[in-house]
């Protein structure tokens, strides 16, 4: 975008490049984006945009959208656009409806709307240029289709340009369908500067359906089982910028938070030790960030979907889920347990990630566990019909272990219980990390050839003595000294007992059988 | 834990047996009593399943009562 000169009023058209919010939303069921460029709810709430607050050098402020569906076929409920005064009274209000059309609100006469376009396309990017002016309560809202400008509405305002902005909101609503769309280029100008700094946030909810871009940005967001994010993105561009992971219930933003790394892209996650239910990934856009875009949250090997993609936790007994009984991701990336039970029973925490459609085809379990030796833990991985349990020794251990093939991984357990020890006031803890499903090629194959090996080994070490000594005693000993070495054999539990008997019925069939032919 | 393969698993039970029959004595009793013997070693090493054996077990019995009961060798 460049300085344009169609411009009604003298405005400064934003630069190219400017602050901007890209986000974008791939969804199922009835979902809602939220875009806040700043709001006075919540934390926020002494973060209205008085007119003397950031330095605003004329009367006039200019407030740009841009939007963008890629795709359309599901429903668009609604997306509202609304900036409101500290009066809380609406300045700018437009929405598109599910028709397609485009409404403007006007403050006067009030609560009276004007269509200004009906059949919005996709495809097409819509830039919005709505033109505050403090000194005459006159907003301008300004159309663009692809960067042509198609419409100038002008609306009387009633005196909320004197003291100031309360928030700028744009939510979009979706029911049904696959609706990829695009809230673009939000900014806030004064006379042709950004004054957006460390106002806007972008908000990811972990728990809804993978949050795609469309192919254009080739983004991907995850998560691993022992916390850490990372977060690769299509267009950042600026120095590093906070995200924060917070519980559903929004209001705190002083909870853990990630700083990412700008050459490996990799956002490293601390947290304050906090159990989140329902988290929420909430990026806050600093002076000097281009923008970025979320794609879908990824648990490792494991693509996050919605409705079944969670984890919870049970507890043996309501009086341990307290303060002493945890799991919690701690800043070293390690998913810690803690558990405490003074009484005599058997006590157990136990967490459960459900996750889907992981082949176990050549796979193996690694990870990296600590816990003191009161502790019983295992690792549990379940499947359809049977499931693996590994149990994680004591102390420090690295343990790698090749997991059930050819099936479909549906749940991770991890369970530690007090072993019913009450000594040293029953407290045991630890930790597992580094927790990975490992593609080890050609497992298979290495699996057939071992067991292959396991066989052949035992077979040679009692066929070729056998053949030895019948060489001397003559074909007739082959059967009795084949039953000599496998009993040997059994003995010093090579083979299996079980074999053994096999092998000695066998040989007293052919002796039974083949007594005659013996004798000769 | 380990999958079973079928064609090494029969390939290996089979041709050992067939081997050690012609080492041996060559007649079908002493076949099915090799192949008892090496099945039991496949499914040890969990190549084939368990009922490999006991299916090779039965073949052995009924072939052992027919030959035990017929009136030719009384």
């Amino acid at each position: 975008m460049s300085a344009g000169t169609d411009n009604p009023s003298g405005w400064t058209d934003i630069e190219s490049g400017a602050d901007r919010v890209n986000t974008a939303l791939n969804d199922s069921g009835t979902k809602e984006l939220v875009v806040q460029i700043f709001s006075s709810v919540g934390a926020d709430s002494n973060n209205s945009l008085f007119k003397n607050d950031f330095n605003l050098n004329s009367e006039r402020l200019n407030i740009t959208l841009g939007l963008f569906f890629p795709t359309l076929t599901g429903t668009l409920t609604r997306f509202n656009f609304e900036v409101k005064s500290l009066s809380n009274s609406l300045v700018v209000w437009f929405e598109i409806r599910a028709t397609g059309h485009l409404r403007w609100y006007t403050s006067n006469p009030p609560g009276t709307f004007i269509t200004l376009r009906t059949n919005l396309t996709v495809g097409i990017y819509y830039e919005f240029n709505i033109y505050i002016d403090y000194s005459t309560d006159i907003s301008v809202l300004r159309l663009k289709e692809n960067l042509v400008h198609t419409g100038t509405f002008i609306n009387k305002l009633t005196n909320i340009g004197k003291t100031g902005l309360k928030s700028i909101l744009a939510t979009a609503t979706y029911t049904d369908g696959n609706i990829i769309s695009e809230i673009d280029y939000i900014g806030i100008y004064d006379n042709g500067s950004s004054i957006a700094k460390d106002l806007g946030y972008v908000v990811l909810d972990l728990h809804k359906d993978s949050h795609y871009l469309n192919s254009i940005h080739n983004n991907l967001a995850t998560i691993n089982m022992s916390g850490n994010f990372e977060l690769i993105y299509a267009s950042y561009i600026g120095p590093p910028f906070p995200i924060y992971l917070l519980d559903s219930a929004f209001g705190s933003i002083t909870d853990g938070f990630v700083i990412m790394n700008e050459n490996s892209r990799l956002f490293n996650f601390y947290d304050d030790g906090t159990i989140r239910f329902d988290p929420l990934l909430v990026a806050f856009l600093n002076n000097g960030s281009k923008g970025f875009k979320f794609n879908s949250v990824i648990l490792e090997g494991a693509k996050m979907t919605e409705g079944s993609n969670t984890y919870w936790l049970e507890y043996s007994h309501s009086n341990i889920l307290t303060n002493t009984s945890f799991f919690k991701v701690d800043n070293s990336n390690r998913l810690t347990f803690n558990l405490t039970a003074n009484d005599s029973d058997l006590e157990f925490i136990q967490a459960n990630f459900n996750i889907n459609n992981v082949q176990t085809l050549d796979r193996a379990v690694s990870f990296q566990s600590k816990k003191n030796n009161l502790a019983y833990g295992e690792l549990r991985l379940l499947y359809p019909s049977v499931s693996d349990i590994i149990e994680i020794p004591n102390n420090i251990a690295t343990s790698r272990t090749i997991i059930s093939q050819n099936q479909t991984l549906t749940e991770f357990i991890f369970l530690f219980s007090d072993n019913d020890i009450t000594a040293i006031n029953g407290i045991t803890s630890g930790y597992i990390k580094n927790l990975r499903l490992d593609i080890i090629s050609n497992l298979s194959t290495t699996i057939i050839t071992l067991t292959l090996l396991g066989m052949i080994i035992p077979l040679i070490l009692i066929i070729t003595p056998t053949f030895i000594f019948s060489n001397r005693l003559g074909k007739e000993s082959v059967v009795p000294l084949f039953l000599i070495f496998s009993l040997i054999f059994t003995a010093t539990e090579t083979i299996p007992i079980w074999l053994f008997f096999i092998i000695a019925f066998s040989s007293l069939v052919f002796i039974f059988t083949n007594k005659d032919k013996m004798v000769k | 834990m380990v999958d079973t393969n079928w064609i090494l698993g029969l390939a290996l039970m089979i041709g050992l047996a067939l081997l050690f029959t012609y080492i041996t004595y060559k007649d079908i009793i002493t076949f099915f009593v090799w192949l008892n013997i090496f099945g039991g070693f496949v499914v040890w090493s969990e190549l084939l399943p368990l009922w490999i054996v006991v299916l090779d077990l039965v073949v052995l019995t009924l072939i052992l009562f027919n030959t035990f009961f017929s009136t030719k060798r009384l």
